[in-house]
């Protein structure tokens, strides 16, 4: 019966190592190749060790990227800001009241959620660029907003539905009106699921590409724009690119080591009730 | 009187002072007028990133602006992002864009939305351009591929001529003692080469290539017929690739080519790619643009920089005069720039000879377009060995239409590229797939409301 | 954010203060600004993309007109359509049901395992907190065929090197190996958030009354996370849909369009094309799709309500 057990409890950890290596080895192949000059970072057959060289991390010391790198943190800050000042109250309206138009606003957030980018980003161009928004922090804000906003929205009233009502109706028994009960009652409840949402949403517009690459402009494209700037015309200069990735990668690896038991507990809560 | 003395001294000399400053202060703009006109504007400029042409450009922008005084934002994006965002800033009239580089081949599409104007005006015009700039320095054939209808629309700042890179070591080591002079010397050659270690030929042979790589090896079969529809249409609008006896030549050629002497996967062959297997000794031949030579000699990126030359196939007798593909990079100005004038003297500044001699010296330009600069003797010493054969040969054999210098140029990429495709990834008869490619370009000009006049040159 | 009124006992009284009437419509007040941002950036473009489905507006010429549903009479009888629309089916249903099935299966076994679980779910979290489109670049070069990882490691235990990027016909597989190594992961951290809160009291009374693992599993563990379940699932077939860079860094969804699903399409027409008018009508088709499919999808879970 032990040995049965050992034997489950060996199988489970190889697996699980197995899935680690698999997600390791990417991984593995970005560090290497930052450290690699051009012909050894495209070498066939591949090599593993080559001559380490630090060029590429010099080549990203250029204005650009450091600028895009600042824009990044920039942008991120805005779209997660902005949407949480609006998401999460709206989602507290969503999880409480029966207000004119809930129906509607629910299928609409979880539609335009649904729908590619591909499909209005020419005509979001277009309209954008007659309001002079192309190129700007605040035009990329509202569209990072599209994306961002319904998540937060679902998301957010899902984490006040688990708080109890009663807790704020004592509250307003004792005199508060709706904002404190908000502020000062459900708010702090739910704080770890806002966190964790505040986190994937800021992950989310870390990462975005699509839409800065096209509605971004010279002083506000973000490093995920900026790491494309090594493909060439006709060569693409790995080294540089993998340096760039690391660059994108590990602050985020930090934050969310950082705020890893806030992320999972709000996980938790959030998703029991989907 | 002491008094009035000293106060007159020190007022003469406060008078002389604000007197000298007030002169030279309307003096000097009157000379800065003549100097700097544009004193004050910023332009923006869009191009490639790592680029090592456009790199070098950006070098001289500090140069540029103490010069004349108009500030440059020199923005470096991707390829894709650049081709996409183009079209959809001139679309838009965008006045945030002044100047940009692009390949010249979509001219027709810019054209026709009026995105670009006409330079000739700038050109002629000798209080923008003294007649130093010597316009008719930029090879006329590679020139030609900015130009339509009388009018010329970029300046082409490298010849992009297509050319055969081809390995030295190789030729060697297959026993091969002569360069390939007809088609089926290529095809037998390339066979000879195709070994385990590597392939013999590459093209590029993904679809979002423009048509590149099937146009140099159509221009063998397919005639040529006029500078403004190629070997596309001839004047009666008929579609000659698809065209037979040569359709069927053309396409087996290919098939061939591709299917057995390529690399495995040339179907999605971006450029990247043959430029990669190519610098690492994976494939003999690579039939493309001569922009990629500074990467291919660069001992840093590529393994067989020691062992590279260039080639260019002679014209077979159905093309005997416009077979070398010729697409230069071209710099163009937006229609909706409001600083027209001063983004003349940008273009100009990156087009003259001295520009380029300096790019050709620092090897960061390797095929300029003008032809002092070709000729020069210490640009020749840099320029490597069989290159300047070669390039005479293109600029005596040039064919500009890439894509035809028509409104549905771009539209015709679809059934062409896709034709191209199932050539090299089914099984399907050649005629079949030839006839659909037809089928489908005829469709596009049909829905475009062809036979139409033909244009004029 | 707002002003905090100070506590009025009277309030009740005056009934048109301005404190009563944000207290009574405060959920209005706060939803929607919102709404209306959504509104503004999201449906306008939306409603130009449909009326552009009736156009022939293009990037290159100069005027355009409306068609009537000539687009959409192209659209149906287009050859390639049938390929782009199995691609997204592939796309869609095997990212899904893949990334789902062995997600379940990674978090069951992080969920059992007692020694270093929180290292482990920190390792898992990094194909997530990578952006697409570096994940993009890192499948690409490791896909190569020769200079990539993946052919080198096969050649080295003597498997078959597949030609993973230029065969017609295992394209779409690579872009599915690719989005299985972010998908994987991130269904594998969601539903062991889900398998965590289900009540180890529960399980154990099941063990006691005499069930096996596996019964305890389906009988009171799948039933509890089926909420979780059905987000995960709904995620992931709202991201299959929407997968860009993934495809287009890979594949550009070739060779030809062997791995095309019908998002990429739209962009090639409209921006490589600049065919806008038509590609309009395929994102009409598009957004068609995705509403059958999230509709079937709730369909299939009564439980759930929309716009909770």
């Amino acid at each position: 019966m032990k040995n049965r057990r050992r034997l489950t409890e060996i199988f489970k950890s190889t697996v699980l190592i197995i899935g680690l290596i698999f997600v390791a080895i990417p991984f593995a192949w970005i560090l290497l190749t930052a450290f690699k000059r051009p012909v050894d970072a495209a070498s066939v057959p591949p090599v593993i060790f080559s001559p380490f060289t630090l060029d590429n991390f010099r080549a990203l010391k250029s204005d650009e990227y450091i600028g895009s790198l600042i824009n990044s943190v920039i942008i991120t800050v805005l779209a997660t800001t902005t949407t949480l000042f609006f998401g999460v109250p709206a989602g507290y309206a969503f999880a409480r009241g029966k207000f004119k138009g809930r129906k509607f606003f629910g299928a609409f957030l979880l539609f335009s959620r649904m729908v590619p980018p591909v499909i209005y980003i020419i005509p979001l161009f277009l309209f954008f660029h007659k309001l002079n928004l192309i190129g700007t922090f605040s035009g990329l804000t509202l569209a990072y907003l599209t994306g961002l906003l319904p998540f937060t929205v679902w998301m957010s009233a899902s984490y006040f539905q688990d708080i109890p009502t009663e807790l704020e109706e004592a509250g307003r028994i004792d005199g508060c009106n709706r904002i404190q009960a908000f502020v000062l009652i459900a708010l702090p409840l739910a704080m770890p699921g806002i966190i964790s949402v505040g986190l994937l949403i800021c992950i989310a517009a870390w990462s975005e590409y699509f839409i800065p690459m096209l509605l971004g402009g010279p002083t506000t494209s973000p490093a995920t724009v900026g790491i494309v700037n090594f493909i060439g015309v006709d060569s693409i200069n790995w080294g540089a690119m993998c340096a760039g990735a690391l660059t994108l990668v590990i602050p985020v690896f930090i934050l969310t080591l950082l705020a890893q038991r806030g992320l999972l507990s709000g996980l938790t809560a959030g998703a029991i009730k989907g | 009187m002491l008094r009035k003395l000293k106060l007159n001294k020190a007022a003469v000399v406060s008078i002389l002072s604000v007197s000298g400053l007030l002169i030279s202060g309307f003096v000097a703009p009157a000379f800065g007028a003549s100097a700097q006109p544009y004193k004050g504007t910023t332009l923006t400029l869009e191009t490639y990133s790592s680029v090592p042409e456009f790199d070098y450009y950006k070098t001289l922008m500090p140069a540029f602006t103490k010069e004349t005084g108009i500030k440059v934002n020199f923005l470096q994006l991707p390829v894709d992002t650049i081709d996409q965002k183009i079209p959809l800033q001139l679309k838009a009239k965008d006045a945030g864009l002044d100047v940009f580089f692009t390949g010249s081949e979509k001219i027709s599409a810019f054209v026709g939305s009026g995105g670009v104007p006409d330079l000739n005006p700038y050109i002629k015009n000798t209080k923008y351009t003294p007649t130093s700039y010597n316009f008719k320095d930029v090879a006329p054939a590679v020139e030609a591929a900015c130009q339509s209808g009388g009018k010329t629309y970029c300046i082409a700042t490298h010849t992009g001529g297509a050319l055969l890179y081809y390995n030295t070591k190789m030729f060697k080591e297959a026993g091969i003692t002569t360069l390939p002079k007809t088609p089926e010397e290529l095809l037998a050659d390339a066979k000879k080469l195709t070994t385990k270690d590597h392939a013999g030929f590459c093209v590029r042979g993904d679809k979002s290539q423009g048509l590149y790589d099937a146009f140099q090896i159509w221009n063998w079969f397919v005639p040529y017929n006029n500078p403004i529809t190629g070997t596309y249409f001839d004047k009666n609008w008929n579609f000659l690739i698809g065209s037979e006896p040569q359709a069927s030549k053309f396409a087996t050629y290919y098939r061939d080519l591709l299917q057995n002497t390529a690399p495995k996967g040339i179907a999605t062959y971006l450029v990247t790619n043959c430029l990669q297997d190519f610098q690492q000794g994976r494939v003999a031949m690579w039939h493309d643009d001569s922009g990629s030579i500074p990467d291919v000699l660069d001992p840093d990126k590529s393994k067989v920089s020691e062992d590279t030359a260039f080639w260019s196939m002679p014209c077979p007798a159905i093309n005997a005069n416009n077979c070398a593909l010729v697409q230069p990079f071209g710099i163009w100005m937006n229609n909706a720039s409001t600083k027209k004038l001063a983004a003349w003297q940008l273009i100009q500044y990156l087009t003259t000879a001295k520009t380029q001699l300096g790019a050709a010296m620092a090897k960061k330009v390797l095929t300029p377009s003008r032809l002092s600069v070709l000729s020069d003797p210490a640009a020749k010493a840099v320029l490597p060995k069989t290159f300047p054969e070669a390039l005479t040969y293109i600029l005596g054999h040039p064919d500009t239409a890439l894509l035809p210098f028509i409104a549905e140029g771009v539209p015709l990429i679809k059934p062409i590229a896709d034709g191209l495709s199932d050539l090299i990834t089914t099984d399907t008869p050649v005629a079949q797939i030839m006839a659909t490619m037809k089928a489908g370009a005829d469709n596009i000009m049909k829905q475009a409301g062809y036979p139409k006049p033909f244009p004029k040159g | 954010m707002m002003q905090t009124s100070a506590v009025n006992k009277t309030s009740v009284k005056n009934r048109y203060t301005l404190s009563y009437i944000i207290d009574k419509y405060f959920l209005v007040f706060v939803s929607w600004p919102s709404m209306l941002i959504m509104l503004a950036v999201t449906a306008i473009p939306f409603i130009i993309t449909i009326i552009l489905s009736f156009t022939n507006y293009d990037l290159i010429l100069e005027d355009w007109k409306f068609i009537g549903f000539n687009n959409f009479r192209e659209l149906v009888k287009d050859p390639q359509l049938p390929k782009i629309l199995s691609n997204t089916a592939y796309l869609v249903i095997g990212s899904t049901v893949l990334t789902t099935t062995f997600g379940l299966g990674l978090a069951v076994l992080m969920n059992s395992t007692v020694r270093g679980t929180r290292t482990i779910r920190s390792m898992y979290m990094l194909p997530i907190m990578t952006a697409p489109i570096v994940v993009a670049f890192t499948w690409r070069a490791m896909f190569n065929n020769d200079a990539g990882w993946i052919n080198w490691i096969l050649g080295l235990l003597h498997l078959p090197k597949p030609l993973w990027l230029g065969d017609p016909h295992l394209a779409m597989p690579a872009v599915l190996i690719s989005d299985m190594w972010t998908g994987v992961a991130f269904q594998a951290i969601l539903l062991l958030a889900g398998l965590m809160s289900v009540p180890i009291e529960l399980k154990q009374a099941a063990t006691t009354d005499g069930a096996t693992n596996w019964q305890v599993f389906w009988h009171v563990t799948l039933p509890h996370i089926r909420p979780v379940l059905f987000v995960a699932i709904l995620l992931r077939l709202i991201e299959a849909f929407r997968k860009f860079e993934g495809i287009q860094i890979l594949t550009t969804g070739g060779p030809g369009i062997a791995s095309t699903p019908l998002n990429l399409a739209i962009y090639d027409t409209g921006l490589y094309y600049d065919r806008v008018g038509y590609a309009a009508s395929m994102g009409v088709l598009l957004i068609v799709i995705i509403a059958l499919s999230v509709g079937l999808l709730f369909r299939f879970s009564p439980k759930q309500e929309l716009g909770k």
